[in-house]
């Protein structure tokens, strides 16, 4: 339909609307961010050069190719385009009639950069950072800081640079330095941390190298461990705890060592006795009040992390190159890009940090421009996104060269690199009918079909229960966080005798934990011979009571993650302040059987897990589940709606607008119009278009 | 029917679908299978060598690299910077140990195959687990089934309204049905106790609205399709998801999906955690006649604290995968189910300093149960510490091969991809364990 026919369509049907003076209606228009922690935006004449400069040299390549550009989409296609994409939803009603009866010619550019600026935007971009990372909320403290300080940084516009910068030379404890959830998501899996930092953020896939020579690359094993060895000095432990200890030892063996007898000063020899004797007492303090804060300091270990510059990284035993021997140390080296050796050890994650996150890098930049490039668009210039081989191709590797270049010209700012890229024709043009075939370079004569992603989803049921959404993120972790911040500064300012009260306890918590685990064993025993029926219950029954006990002794054994529990927020299931929340305000990761995950939600497991493949359980979802049943009923907001519109053509526009963003073509009228005037049928038509492959797909 | 011909199984199913609907309506009970594909005929060779016994597979993944030596391959008399505090128990079998851990496993040895003598050289969690499940490492130019899809694709279906391939509480990498057109792709239930979600019409829904909002959906997508049917297979899986699902909402199997069915003896004999009743839905759906049921349990990564969450974790697995040889047993449906037990590597024998151990895909154990396979024996052996394997080394598409014998498919027959390039079941060149068989 074109314009000016759904103008006079909607002249028809909202004559107050229609009578209202423009600067009223752009008082409707979606938030152009007011406050703002932003960064400030790029001059619009910049953004519209550099994706000009984008299209010219795509045209220049299709055309080399003897391939024609898709043609452009219409305003419907390009309303619902634009918000999934951008923001990561549906349009509501409103919106998309604001922006389908905005005259102006440049509506389309207008939108875009609303959009970009929009808190929903930051929403849509922390779930692609939070897959890309593997951020979970429910793994012990340091997640919930991770998760806080990414919707932080990503909501102020900190450079891509930056942001892995602050991960790679993070350190200490999280309540200290949060960017350290990066290292502790793998905490004593240094190796493999370090497997996923060279995928994540340099593109490239070395693990099979932690094992032997890289049979296709030209990685040996040798070569990994070198790089790797710039973590060697990380230790999975905090060094808070262990200065806490030494000042509380300190405090109380001072009064215990007082009352020592003194050293009689006159007999050599008795004085020398004398002084090993007082020097073995203190050692025998020392390690009983270590002892004593083991157990209590525990947790804290497992929320921090140290670089120690004396530890280093070393071949593994089994190690069988002839190159080294194994057990022998590696030192750091880099192996593409700035050649750095003879590191010094307190400088290593520095070293290492500066050089993945260089200008230089021959990887860091191409590789975030070319998964933004897939997140815009559909699929990589390269592809695999996260396995850029020595001889990778592309169809368009000048396009790829300019994002690099744009990319560091945007000085890594993810959000007006990400602007460029919606304001090209390219974001304009019509979706590939064909699927990219796995292992050929795609040729973009149009964006790539997807399937809308589980947030994206679940953020849409969102607009379409309640008919508006709060992109606004939710202040409930940020609250938790700052607790639990305050309650670990106390504690580490705690007066000692306190300190020794809870060790005591913690100490406890480890015995009883041995006890459960040892009738645990029994009863296990117990149930795998039992002969008779009554036997089983009971030995069952056993083995049930000790797991819990297990549960009990561990919380006990470890307060300070019982600290956590007590804290909701970040652990409650149910965080979801009447219902109203966007999926990345969630806990991470959602549980199995949830929508998020029956749609293919990330489990946080692997680095970008989450898929759009159609599963069974996904069409039972939206054929039977009554979430999804969002026209019917009393209760919908959407039904409600839909009973006061007199007017069987108004209903069915309705429907349309709010879920297909674009009114029903005419013929679609004709056909529609009598189920429209019956409730039942109009029912059974809102559900058949959520079910639908228009609605599920983004074209 | 020649197992080599594809195209013929093709053409009867062209036949099958067009007689049903020359007649005008729709076939159903058992009048349909008058024009179904025959059962698939076992390959007489596999026969012959003594397998093809199977019907169905229960495939219980261990997600992060289990360990071998502290289970399935224990060496109580390695040095103690090795054994570490595992204890090597005896069980019904004489000459057979297992790690302390599985006390209940140790009283069904006489039903299970010790594999012993895995070995690959992907020590990293995706590419091993891709391995593990496809028989062929990961590339860039194709997408290969996993074992599951092979089986769903190269048998027949049991039960026409059931899916042949059930995932249980799978992570989200899981290759799938790969290249595989996606009616082979697996049925996710995320959480056994929430079962098969939605599986009810919503309420004062009548057969009539039901009925048109189905037509509608097909209406309202018209041009969609026109367009994008062809070209996306993503798109083609929702058509073919929709079909499967209001197909499933009329069968009256559905409440093998639902456990609050199983009596509660049952339920606690598998053991009240996720995997124990994942494993309960897996013979509950076997019962039903689904082929192939895969139950992952996760979080074997033990870099560290190895024997701490051994002694959490391998419980669960000994309850479960005890009261499933049990029950099969019992039920007589030991003979027709392959239980398998598998990991994508082991871990290193010699303990870190983190009191873990770290990847180790040079050696390590599976298990392999029922389906024709000979109880009470071991396969293969490693050496005195766990290290090397140094009898009868066999790699992931072994392992694969191995399971499409005990079914009676042929391992080594190749499927095109779209790209033209052939794969089969056994990997590039995996040959079955034909001796523990029988």
């Amino acid at each position: 339909m074109t314009f000016r026919a759904t103008l006079a369509l909607a002249a028809g049907y909202f004559p107050t609307a229609m009578k209202l003076p423009r600067r009223l209606l752009t008082h409707f228009l979606p938030l152009v961010c007011v406050i703002s922690a932003h960064a400030k935006p790029l001059p619009d004449s910049v953004v519209t050069q550099a994706a000009s400069r984008i299209d010219r040299i795509l045209a220049d390549d299709l055309k080399s190719a003897g391939l024609k550009p898709n043609p452009v989409i219409d305003d419907a296609t390009f309303l619902r385009r634009s918000y999934l994409g951008i923001i990561g939803r549906i349009p509501s009603e409103m919106e998309a009639r604001q922006f389908l009866d905005n005259p102006s010619n440049d509506r389309r550019s207008k939108l875009i950069d609303s959009l970009v600026a929009s808190p929903g935007f930051d929403s849509h971009l922390f779930n692609w950072a939070a897959d890309l990372l593997r951020v979970q909320t429910r793994q012990e403290q340091f997640g919930l800081g991770w998760h806080v300080w990414l919707r932080q940084s990503i909501a102020e516009d900190k450079p891509w640079d930056k942001m892995v910068a602050e991960m790679l030379g993070s350190t200490g404890h999280c309540t200290t330095d949060p960017a350290v959830g990066y290292y502790l998501r793998d905490r004593n899996m240094q190796l493999d941390n370090f497997s996923n930092t060279m995928s994540v953020f340099l593109g490239r896939q070395i693990g099979c190298a932690q094992c032997h020579d890289h049979p296709f690359d030209d990685w040996t094993q040798y070569e990994y461990y070198q790089m790797a060895a710039f973590g060697g000095g990380i230790e999975f432990r905090s060094s808070d705890a262990q200065d806490l200890v030494r000042k509380t030892i300190k405090t109380l063996a001072a009064p215990r060592l007082d009352a020592a007898p003194t050293i009689s000063m006159n007999n050599k020899q008795e004085r020398n006795q004398g002084i090993r004797k007082q020097r073995n007492e203190r050692q025998k303090l020392v390690r009983n009040i270590g002892n004593q804060f083991r157990p209590l300091f525990k947790d804290f270990n497992k929320n921090a992390i140290l670089e120690d510059a004396d530890s280093k990284l070393v071949l593994p035993e089994d190690y069988k190159y002839r190159d080294a021997k194994p057990g022998e140390v590696v030192p750091p080296e880099t192996l593409f890009g700035a050649k750095l050796v003879n590191i010094a050890p307190a400088e290593r994650r520095e070293t290492f940090a500066s050089w993945v996150t260089s200008q230089d890098n021959p990887f860091f930049s191409k590789v975030i421009a070319n998964r933004l490039w897939a997140r815009a668009f559909g699929h990589g210039l390269i592809d695999p996104i996260d396995d850029w081989k020595d001889d990778s191709e592309t169809a368009h590797p000048e396009v790829l060269a300019c994002l690099e270049a744009t990319m560091k010209g945007a000085k890594y700012d993810l959000r007006q690199f990400l602007r460029i890229l919606y304001h090209t024709r390219l974001f304009q043009r019509e979706c590939l009918t064909e699927e990219p075939t796995m292992g050929v370079p795609l040729a973009f004569r149009g964006p790539v079909l997807t399937r809308m992603s589980a947030e994206q989803i679940f953020d849409s049921f969102l607009i379409l229960t309640r008919g508006k959404v709060d992109d606004e993120s939710s202040s409930a972790f940020t609250k938790s966080w700052d607790t639990y911040r305050k309650q670990v500064a106390g504690l580490l300012h705690a007066e000692p005798r306190e300190l020794i009260v809870l060790a005591e306890s913690a100490k406890q918590g480890e015995v009883l934990l041995r006890k459960a685990q040892s009738d645990q064993r029994d009863a296990q025993k117990a149930l795998a011979e039992a002969k008779t029926p009554e036997a089983r219950q009971k030995a069952q029954a056993t083995f049930q009571e000790a797991r819990m006990k297990q549960r009990d002794a561990r919380e006990q054994a470890d307060p300070f993650k019982s600290m956590q529990m007590s804290m909701g927020g970040g652990n409650k299931k149910k965080n979801d302040g009447n219902g109203s929340l966007r999926a990345s305000e969630y806990p991470a990761p959602f549980q199995p059987g949830s929508l998020v995950r029956e749609f293919g939600g990330s489990d946080r497991q692997t680095t970008s897990s989450s898929a759009t493949t159609a599963t069974v359980p996904q069409a039972l979802a939206l054929l039977n589940d009554y979430k999804t049943d969002i026209a019917a009923g009393k209760k919908s907001r959407l039904g409600q709606t839909l009973i006061n519109i007199k007017s069987p053509n108004e209903r069915l526009d309705c429907l349309f607008v709010t879920l297909f963003s674009r009114p029903p073509s005419p013929e679609e009228e004709k056909k529609y119009r009598t189920l429209a005037s019956d409730p039942t049928a109009l029912r059974d038509l809102a559900r058949a278009m959520l079910t639908s492959n228009r609605f599920l797909f983004i074209q | 029917m020649n197992p080599n011909n594809l195209d013929e199984i093709n053409r009867r199913d062209f036949l099958s679908r067009t007689a049903k609907t020359c007649f005008g309506l729709t076939i159903g009970g058992s009048m349909a299978r008058l024009f179904d594909s025959p059962a698939y005929a076992a390959d007489p060779t596999v026969l012959k060598a003594g397998g093809g016994k199977a019907k169905h597979v229960i495939y219980l993944y261990m997600a992060g690299g289990m360990t071998h030596i502290d289970t399935f391959d224990p060496k109580p008399d390695a040095a103690s910077d090795i054994r570490g505090p595992v204890k090597a128990i005896s069980t019904k079998v004489d000459g057979i140990q297992l790690g302390h851990c599985l006390p209940g496993l140790a009283r069904h040895t006489d039903k299970v195959a010790l594999i012993r003598s895995l070995s690959t050289t992907q020590g990293a969690h995706d590419q091993g687990k891709y391995l593990m499940h496809t028989g062929y490492a990961p590339r860039g130019t194709v997408s290969h089934p996993s074992s599951g899809s092979w089986v769903a694709k190269m048998t027949s279906k049991l039960n026409q309204d059931l899916p042949p391939f059930v995932l249980v509480g799978g992570a989200n990498k899981h290759p799938g049905a790969g290249f595989f057109e996606p009616e082979f792709a697996p049925l996710p239930i995320g959480d056994p106790e929430l079962g098969l979600q939605n599986v009810r019409r919503r309420y004062s829904t009548t057969d009539a609205s039901f009925a048109r909002q189905l037509d509608l959906r097909k209406e309202l997508d018209h041009d969609f399709d026109t367009k994008f049917h062809q070209g996306q297979k993503s798109v083609r899986a929702y058509d073919q998801v929709y079909d499967a699902a209001v197909t499933l909402m009329k069968s009256e199997d559905l409440e093998a999906f639902d456990l609050s069915k199983e009596p509660e003896v049952s339920r606690a004999a598998y053991g009240s955690d996720r995997f124990g009743q994942g494993v309960l839905l897996a013979r509950r759906l076997v019962e039903r006649g689904v082929r192939f049921i895969e139950v992952e349990l996760g979080g074997f990564d033990w870099h560290a604290d190895n024997f701490d969450q051994m002694e959490e974790k391998i419980p669960l697995l000994d309850q479960a995968l005890s009261a499933l040889l049990s029950d099969l047993s019992t039920r007589g449906l030991l003979d027709s189910t392959l239980v398998v037990v598998a990991t994508e590597f082991g871990r290193s024998p010699k303990i870190t300093p983190n009191a873990g151990r770290n990847h180790y895909p040079k050696a390590f154990s599976c298990l392999l149960a029922g389906g024709g396979i000979r109880g009470g024996q071991v396969y293969g052996a490693t050496d005195i510490t766990a290290s090397n394997v140094v009898e009868n080394k066999i790699g992931a598409h072994d392992f694969n091969a191995t399971i499409a014998f005990s079914l009676g498919i042929p391992h080594d027959l190749p499927v095109m991809s779209p790209t033209k390039r052939p794969f089969k079941m056994g990997g590039l060149d995996g040959k079955p364990i034909t001796s523990i068989f029988g």
